[in-house]
């Protein structure tokens, strides 16, 4: 039973030594090489003065470089605190100021090695369990900006968890276009080192030239996306999406749940793909998985608990109280994936873990079969006239018209106070033509319920999307308030 | 064509037009050069040429003179 991921890799170096372990560009190294990178790597730090506990603040640039640094930290038994790579001045201050820590390795500290790789491995010490390897900055489940702390064990769970959700083989090879510092990437990266497969790693999607390259010079089997990139793709490939995959066969989606619209389309123009659907947090990994592919009939669902996780519904007002089935409420998580806790916040800690359980922010509800739908962030669920309407649900049926290309609903408050809040729509059109509003208008007339039916429709530009591609509703919301709700966001 | 290529690459990126748009810049080498950019070029570039871009040609765009290039013969 491996106790750390790092654990997982050198047992791995040993097993499959010529087996590669990493792909990036032209860039690529065994097992074995990679986990003498590592040992380096880890020299290097202890030089810096690095030890045990220390908080070491990791810029994640798409380099081996990067990897290698941040198993060296979990190898030495300090903590790895990895940032985007192009953060701002001020958010790094802020980490800096929280974590207080011991070395900061930023963009231009993780070049790519250029030297002979080999590296004593006797006496390899390997970090506790126990112990935090990580720490993760979200603003997810309450709002505000703190630091996650992960475990060693909560990262091996949080790996079984990908692996079995998605059904991970350690013969595959997997596409991660997707950033290092965000719990997406991580938890992917360590699945895929955890199983001994092999992680191609690429700087998103810009160049679709550079994305076919990966897929067809590496043979990729698998790749982790996020819902916002199947539009983009599409586009980008002239509407042959099979021709850019190739042989690759799974593809997963996270960090939004993959709607009905999107679920329908990929079957139909990918059907030889396993399409899955997996749904977590930086404070729980993926804890929920579907293979999308096999429940057709079940498109609204985010899927059910993996093996060793428990998910309950709770009354969001008194979450010790379980609800029945169809019952809407606050999303509760239990299993070893869980976080320890928010670094140095015990007190919003306590708010959202109590006992073994983690509090989502969340609101959903469970079906007679235990598939879990996901309505949305408690603060986005709109109160139309005592009904709790979710804005995705709204947005869905507006994709499905085929008349928009992205889609976002937000609540603006009935100022007659009848209704509570109003569902006000805000869209980009596929195609430029006075008609199109009429046509939108129509179809939400036929397809949608008079309460639910939005009480505006506007049309922008471009809808607002963080660095993982989900949509901003925060964002839009204040670009709102700025622009008088109107005009180009 | 090419300045006009320029034009809605500078554009797009929000440029002022003293930026200098050269023929090696990809999203490699240019910061902010995202998929939603990439997207957004190849939809412009059809709309402003009454072109339509096939698999083989979008897949071979990765440099500003590659897109060049290939509107140039799509063109021609």
């Amino acid at each position: 039973m491996r106790q750390s991921i790092i654990e997982a890799i050198i047992k791995n170096s040993q097993n499959h030594p010529d087996k590669t372990a990493v792909v990036i560009g032209d860039d690529q190294i065994s097992y074995k090489s990679f986990v003498d990178r590592i040992i380096i790597k880890k020299e290097e730090l202890e030089d810096k003065g690095v030890v045990i506990g220390d908080r070491v603040i990791l810029a994640a640039v798409p380099n081996i470089d990067y990897l290698a640094f941040y198993f060296a930290i979990h190898l030495i038994g300090a903590i790895a605190v990895p940032v985007d790579k192009a953060a701002t001045i001020q958010t790094i201050s802020d980490v800096i100021e929280d974590v207080q820590p011991s070395c900061i390795m930023l963009n231009e500290s993780i070049g790519t090695s250029d030297y002979e790789e080999t590296a004593e491995h006797d006496d390899i010490q390997l970090p506790e369990s126990k112990s935090v390897a990580d720490i993760i900055y979200t603003t997810g489940t309450t709002g505000q900006a703190k630091g996650v702390m992960l475990t060693h064990a909560n990262m091996i769970a949080g790996a079984k968890n990908v692996i079995h959700g998605g059904n991970v083989q350690k013969e595959e090879v997997c596409l991660l276009p997707v950033p290092l510092h965000h719990a997406y990437g991580l938890t992917t990266m360590r699945a895929i080192f955890y199983i001994g497969a092999t992680l191609v790693l690429q700087d998103g999607f810009a160049s679709l030239k550079k994305t076919h390259k990966n897929i067809h010079q590496n043979r990729c089997t698998r790749a982790y996306l996020i819902p916002a990139a199947i539009p983009l793709l599409i586009r980008q490939t002239a509407d042959n999406l099979p021709a850019l995959l190739g042989i690759l066969n799974k593809l997963e989606f996270c960090t939004a749940p993959l709607n009905a619209h999107y679920r329908k389309l990929l079957n139909e123009i990918l059907p030889k793909v396993t399409v899955y659907n997996s749904y977590g947090a930086t404070e729980a990994a993926r804890s929920i998985y579907m293979n999308v592919s096999e429940n057709m009939d079940r498109c609204e669902a985010v899927g059910k608990p993996v093996e060793g996780v428990k998910v309950r519904i709770a009354d969001p007002d008194c979450p010790e109280k379980t609800l029945a089935i169809h019952q809407v409420g606050r999303l509760v998580i239990s299993g070893d994936m869980v976080m320890a806790g928010y670094y140095q916040r015990p007190d919003i800690s306590s708010q959202v873990i109590v006992g073994s359980e983690l509090l989502m922010g969340d609101l959903g509800y469970m079906d007679e079969a235990g598939y879990i739908y996901v309505l949305g962030r408690e603060q986005d669920i709109m109160n139309i006239g005592g009904e709790k309407v979710s804005p995705q649900e709204i947005e869905e049926v507006v994709l499905g018209s085929g008349l928009v290309q992205e889609c976002a609903c937000l609540a603006e408050k009935d100022e007659r106070q009848v209704l509570g809040d109003i569902p006000v729509l805000y869209v980009v059109y596929k195609n430029a033509g006075d008609n199109q509003g009429k046509a939108l208008s129509l179809f939400i007339k036929e397809h949608i319920e008079k309460y639910k039916r939005p009480g505006r429709i506007v049309k922008v530009d471009v809808l607002p999307r963080n660095y993982m591609g989900k949509l901003d509703r925060n964002r839009l919301r204040e670009c709102l308030w700025e622009n008088g709700h109107a005009g180009k966001i | 064509m090419k300045e006009k290529i320029e034009m809605i690459f500078r554009e797009l990126m929000e440029w002022d037009t003293t930026e200098e748009v050269t023929d090696d810049m990809s999203p490699e080498n240019v910061t902010d050069w995202d998929s939603l950019i990439t997207m957004s070029l190849i939809l412009q570039l059809e709309k402003e040429f009454s072109i339509k871009f096939v698999y083989d040609e979008v897949i071979n765009m990765d440099t500003i003179g590659d897109i060049k290039r290939i509107v140039a013969d799509k063109l021609a």
